[in-house]
């Protein structure tokens, strides 16, 4: 074994410890850690969803925080600087699948009704070994969307602490480990409408800054940012704007639907429409939740316009971008625009806060998988929650190690790693997800090869490319797989083949339960259901005499 | 289009019964995406795919466009590369605009169907598990004499029903 540690090196970006940003970064995590102890519980419903009491806007705002990983703050920005037009896929693929989700899951899981995505498989298909796949598709998910943002921990932590990009890595990792086991996740939730405000505060104003030192913008740099394109596109890099300049027409097409698709199948944002008092809720607070995120998505294309002109314009550096350099654009581009440092550092605060908000919310995902799914449903069934908080903690120990290890490696661009991990969820949880919700004849043995061929092809894929930079290659193991099978891509041939896959093999089988179909049925009908019921208790005391009277 | 006095579900009825619909029926009616069963389920599923069509158009449109025009990228709108800012700015807002729109239709469908959430989230504390309970003719003397207040209160103002002060 011959693991390359390649060296991290963005150069341009301003290294070393600075006083004002580092206490800014000390002050916003001192602030996390206070609200967190302040809302922490120790009881295991109210641990997993909050107690279900989670209003819509604020509920859009935790669907905000949670989805503004290091892969929106840091990695959108740096894909379109680094690839223009194909990086406009991530924007696009990142923004758009909520409306999907929308119309065809949120309120529908909410009227499920139970704790995690493992949870709905388990019960939906009526099999305790597709549970365990789920929570260890989970668990897969977490670990490669949490290397991502331990990228983007450890680049901010160069420009904030001036340490080395893998020590950068390591504190920060080991701060939310302590944070997140400290704090549950109502603690969490309250800890991410204020992540949220922060975040898109830093972010915003560090664009509105550049927008108007350098004279681009004024109030709407969203809308104001198509001239300074145009100079790219005339004068810098034409391939910023040509379409297909970078990735072929099938690329752009594929990652788009990969990461729409995947937005539809990650637990840490099913979890979030469990915590909503009604379908009603759910709905209202996934359209706040995009509206959220399109505030920071619409500002990372004029980020890439704005750092690529200043990058381009200093005389020390030479253009195009490095990968490293492009996923730290969003700070690069302050800091060329010689905004003020503490200016500067509350934009990569931000970065810091995106990434941190994220990882803790995948390794609450983690460990409710691991403890909830695994230890308690198939090993030990009269666990108490004593147990199962040791376990869910124990969990996120282990994930948090393990995720600072390959993050420290550096195995990828953040942007990539996190649409790999959209893959994953598209591929393996969307088909079960969308047929087990509204095509009623789905069958346990469907959705059990459905799972494991996505799962599968989803491994296979993400070896071969970040296997491959791992091992220090430049290129992936199998160059002719990744064309057609990216790691971040692959769902636009994969989804449709696990879709068949399902439906013959349910055809195949016997029919689901009566039960279980009445559980599919209640999840679409508009009758209101009460705050903590499940479709399966709907369905279970439909039609007879009220429960107790 | 099935007319809403058709319906077995009907909204006047509905409310002076328990304040719902018949769950027994949406129990029995199959889940099918291109065969609705119930009239809620077709009006929800017309939505549902008119809404869907557009995304399709709005995510990957504006790329098919260049794939099959090249010459696209060269429009200029305001001194800005067009097909550029169209999927940086326009597809994500687009996405938005039909979210917002898709809420709002599911909102009236909701209205049509005489289904009040709020109401019922207060109803339903109230009266803790029974109020979920089977169609109006099997409990309805439970239901009623269980749900008696919220329902009087839901003939009135709907959603300012105040019906949770009194639980």
């Amino acid at each position: 074994m011959s693991w390359v540690v390649l060296e991290v090196v963005p150069e341009g970006l301003d290294i070393g410890f600075k006083l004002i940003p580092a206490i800014t970064v000390v002050a916003m995590l001192a602030l996390f850690l206070g609200i967190g102890l302040f809302f922490r519980v120790a009881n295991v419903d109210e641990l997993w969803v909050a107690g279900r009491s989670i209003g819509n806007v604020e509920n859009g705002l935790a669907i905000g925080a949670n989805w503004m990983s290091a892969a929106s703050y840091l990695g959108v920005a740096g894909s379109v600087a680094l690839l223009g037009y194909y990086g406009l896929g991530f924007l696009v693929g990142w923004t758009v699948g909520y409306f999907v989700l929308l119309i065809f899951l949120a309120a529908q899981f909410r009227r499920f009704g139970k704790y995690t995505a493992p949870d709905f498989i388990g019960d939906r298909f009526y099999s305790d070994l597709g549970r365990g796949i789920a929570a260890v598709t989970t668990l897969f998910i977490a670990y490669i969307y949490a290397v991502a943002q331990g990228r983007g921990m450890g680049l901010m932590s160069m420009y904030v602490f001036g340490t080395d990009f893998q020590v950068g890595v390591v504190l920060l990792m080991g701060i939310t480990i302590v944070y997140v086991a400290l704090s549950g996740m109502l603690g969490t939730t309250k800890n991410m409408a204020l992540q949220y405000i922060i975040l898109i505060v830093a972010f915003l104003v560090g664009l509105y800054a550049v927008g108007w030192s350098q004279g681009w913008s004024t109030v709407l740099p969203y809308v104001e940012f198509g001239t300074e394109v145009a100079t790219i596109q005339d004068d810098i890099a034409p391939e910023f704007v040509e379409p297909f300049a970078n990735e072929g027409y099938y690329a752009w097409i594929a990652l788009a639907f990969t990461l729409a698709i995947g937005t539809c199948g990650l637990p840490h944002v099913l979890v979030r429409f469990y915590t909503v008092p009604n379908e009603r809720t759910a709905r209202w607070s996934c359209v706040w939740g995009l509206f959220f995120i399109c505030l920071l998505y619409w500002g990372t294309a004029a980020y890439a316009a704005f750092g690529t002109i200043l990058f381009d314009g200093d005389a020390a550096l030479e253009f195009p971008f490095t990968g490293d350099q492009s996923d730290a654009v969003v700070v690069l581009t302050a800091q060329l625009a010689e905004l003020p440092e503490w200016l500067v550092g509350l934009v990569a605060a931000g970065g810091i806060a995106a990434a941190l908000a994220t990882t803790a919310g995948l390794f609450i995902s983690g460990s409710s998988a691991a403890s909830h799914d695994i230890y308690t449903n198939l090993y030990k069934e009269d666990a108490t929650q004593r147990e199962q908080l040791i376990v869910g903690r124990l969990t996120i120990i282990a994930l948090g190690i393990l995720v600072t290890v390959t993050a420290a490696i550096d195995v990828g661009l953040i942007a990539a790693l996190v649409g790999a991990a959209f893959a994953i969820a598209a591929n393996v949880f969307f088909p079960v997800f969308f047929l087990g919700l509204w095509w009623e004849n789905t069958t346990k043995e469907g959705a059990l090869a459905g799972m494991l061929v996505g799962l599968t092809v989803s491994a296979v894929t993400i070896f071969n490319e970040f296997g491959a930079q791992g091992f220090g290659r430049e290129e992936a193991f199998v160059p002719e797989l990744a064309a057609i099978l990216p790691a971040s891509a692959s769902s636009l041939v994969t989804v449709p083949i696990v879709f068949v896959i399902i439906m013959a093999v349910s055809l195949a089988t016997t029919n689901p339960p009566d039960d279980v179909k009445r559980m599919v049925r209640q999840c679409h009908s508009p009758e209101p259901m009460t705050r903590m019921q499940s479709a399966e208790d709907a369905a279970a005391t439909d039609g007879g005499e009220p429960a107790d009277d | 289009m099935i007319q809403r006095a058709d319906s077995p579900s009907d909204a006047g009825e509905a409310i002076e019964t328990d304040g719902g619909v018949q769950t027994a029926d949406y129990l029995d009616a199959k889940i099918n995406l291109f065969k609705p069963a119930t009239p809620f389920m077709a009006d929800h599923l017309k939505v549902v795919w008119l809404t869907f069509l557009a995304w399709i158009i709005i995510v990957f449109g504006p790329t098919t466009l260049a794939f099959v025009a090249p010459g696209v990228t060269e429009i200029r709108v305001a001194g800005a590369p067009a097909l550029f800012m169209m999927t940086a700015i326009g597809t994500p807002l687009g996405a938005l605009l039909l979210s917002i729109f898709y809420a709002y239709q599911r909102d009236r469908l909701d209205e049509k169907y005489g289904i009040d959430h709020e109401a019922a989230l207060e109803r339903t504390e109230e009266t803790a598990t029974a109020a979920d309970g089977g169609e109006p003719t099997d409990d309805g003397e439970a239901a009623q004499r269980e749900q008696g207040d919220a329902s009087t209160d839901d003939g009135g103002s709907g959603a300012d029903a105040p019906g949770g002060d009194t639980g």
